[in-house]
């Protein structure tokens, strides 16, 4: 069995191994500095010989970064269109999909799942936008529900009286 | 009786065979009508949940008819979101066929609140303000019928004797609607308009086919004013003496604002053939165990489109899913369950004399 002494001489060699086969530095600034310091007494350096923390600082090769190899990025799982149906003090219903072309569905939300804006002017008939995202974070991945009211400008004076003079004719008043 | 097992009858009635279709999906009702001699009728739509069509349509290819040729009449009794999906569809395949709608409509300030809805073509859902959008394109230009209490929507002068006449709406009950129109949420920022509760001027009709009497419901409620609502139907038919009807479609999903013991005992034969179209949304399930029951108690011979039973919304995609499970209370694919009620007798039947046919998920009451 080798003394402290010279597994401590070892170290470097092994870990100058571990760096030529992983391409990453072995040590870090603190070591070298503090071997260059102690370059022939062998009591001072005991003396001074590092604590466990600073071994730990000084021998342990530097890890390669997760955050080098991913971006964040975010992506859009499904969007679906829909219309409030029922309100009440806590919750809200709204209907989605449209009959012929989507699958139409019904949901249940808490009023808490929209902002503060879209709660004061929620009621029966309000468009609705519901998005799942799945967005990939530095640590991980992350699902989310988006919920919003679609606002739309209200049609033009002379939009509805033309709606309403088409209907008035058609029917024949 | 249970229509459980998946069939289908692709055999047309007979020239002399009166026939009553209902679909009934859980969400909107359409109601198919053998009038004789190969001459139809379409009240209402909704769409089979498989091939997304409507039901009107789906089945009448099943069985042979085209309906460019042969649907006479098409009505629209009330513009529910729920209960003219695809209409317009129908009225493009059918375009020689009468079109016969609310007489709410000849109102114009019934038609300012609506028109204020037909403005808005920015979102477009299958909604009743968007069908009527598209039928309004399609037939520009050819007025359509404006029923209301004792209007004539289709006649058929032959040998086989063929009228059906609408009992309501009554000017009252026009009215009633309008002020309910006009309270509704706000038209600038609502982007649909709402379920009308209450609808007052919804069409009932009563077909007679040589002496035989068939009364379509529509969506008509009682009201404790006499002047509009089912009550006002039935001091109508009493006064004109009119004979009793053998086949029913239940109005409102068999619930009991819909329902009152005068119907039954003044313009319904004893034991009725009636059926019924769930209604299946959020917390409402219609018929429930107590109209089931109140059914029961006015009929032997009550028969339902399809059970209220909700049907859990899946997706595909499991993180979707998954995603949406978590967000929401409930999450209802609709429609929940889909049925077909067939009523066929024939003409030189006698009164109460009919066949009942259930496919797909119906079954009686």
């Amino acid at each position: 069995m080798s003394t402290d002494e010279e597994r401590t001489d070892q170290v470097p060699a092994l870990f100058e191994q571990l760096s030529s086969l992983t391409g990453v530095p072995a040590f870090s600034q603190t070591k070298q500095r503090y071997r260059r310091s102690y370059p022939n007494s062998d009591d001072d350096w005991r003396k001074d010989s590092p604590t466990s923390t600073e071994l730990a600082q000084i021998v342990g090769p530097r890890v390669q970064s997760f955050q080098n190899g991913g971006d964040e990025e975010v992506s859009l799982l499904e969007k679906f269109e829909g219309v409030v149906t029922d309100v009440n003090d806590e919750d809200f219903r709204a209907r989605f999909g449209r009959a012929g072309i989507d699958d139409v569905f019904e949901a249940e939300f808490l009023r808490e799942e929209l902002g503060e804006e879209d709660n004061a002017i929620l009621g029966p008939g309000m468009g609705l936008v519901w998005s799942i995202v799945r967005e990939r974070l530095k640590g991980g991945i992350r699902r989310s529900s988006i919920l919003y009211v679609r606002r739309i400008p209200p049609p033009d004076r002379e939009d509805v009286d033309a709606a309403v003079s088409m209907l008035n004719e058609w029917v024949g008043n | 009786m249970n229509g459980s097992e998946i069939k289908l009858s692709s055999n047309p009635p007979e020239s002399d065979e009166i026939e009553i279709s209902q679909f009934g999906p859980g969400v909107g009702e359409c109601v198919v009508v053998h009038l004789g001699l190969g001459d139809w009728m379409v009240v209402d739509s909704c769409r089979d949940p498989d091939s997304r069509e409507p039901a009107a349509l789906k089945y009448l290819a099943e069985i042979g008819v085209d309906p460019s040729e042969h649907v006479r009449c098409i009505v629209a009794t009330h513009w529910d979101d729920d209960h003219i999906q695809g209409l317009a569809d129908i009225v493009r395949a059918a375009p020689n066929a009468a079109l016969a709608i609310s007489g709410a409509f000849s109102s114009t300030e019934f038609n300012s609140l609506v028109g204020e809805w037909i403005a808005q073509e920015l979102y477009l859902l299958d909604s009743g303000v968007d069908q009527l959008r598209e039928i309004l394109k399609l037939r520009k230009g050819k007025s359509p019928i404006l029923a209301s209490e004792n209007t004539v929507v289709y006649e058929r002068r032959t040998a086989s004797r063929c009228e059906v006449r609408a009992l309501s709406p009554s000017h009252d009950g026009v009215i009633a609607t309008i002020t309910r129109l006009s309270n509704i949420c706000d038209h600038r920022t609502a982007r649909r308009l709402p379920r009308i509760e209450k609808n007052h001027a919804s069409v009932v009709l009563s077909i007679e086919i040589s002496g035989r009497l068939i009364l379509l419901g529509g969506d008509l409620e009682v009201r404790a004013d006499r002047d509009y609502g089912w009550l006002r139907v039935v001091d109508c038919h009493a006064k004109a003496e009119m004979p009793k009807h053998e086949v029913f479609k239940i109005p409102h999903h068999g619930s009991e604002n819909g329902d009152h013991d005068k119907i039954w005992s003044d313009l319904l034969e004893f034991d009725a053939t009636a059926v019924v179209s769930p209604f299946a949304s959020g917390r409402t399930m219609l018929p429930g165990e107590k109209e089931r029951e109140r059914i029961r108690t006015r009929t032997q011979n009550g028969y339902l489109t399809a059970p209220p039973k909700p049907k859990r919304m899946k997706h595909p995609n499991r993180m979707v899913e998954k995603t949406m499970q978590e967000v929401t209370g409930q999450l209802d694919q609709l429609p929940s369950r889909y049925g077909h009620v067939r009523v066929r007798s024939r003409i030189s039947n006698q009164p109460g004399d009919w066949t009942i046919e259930l496919f797909g998920a119906a079954e009686a009451v």
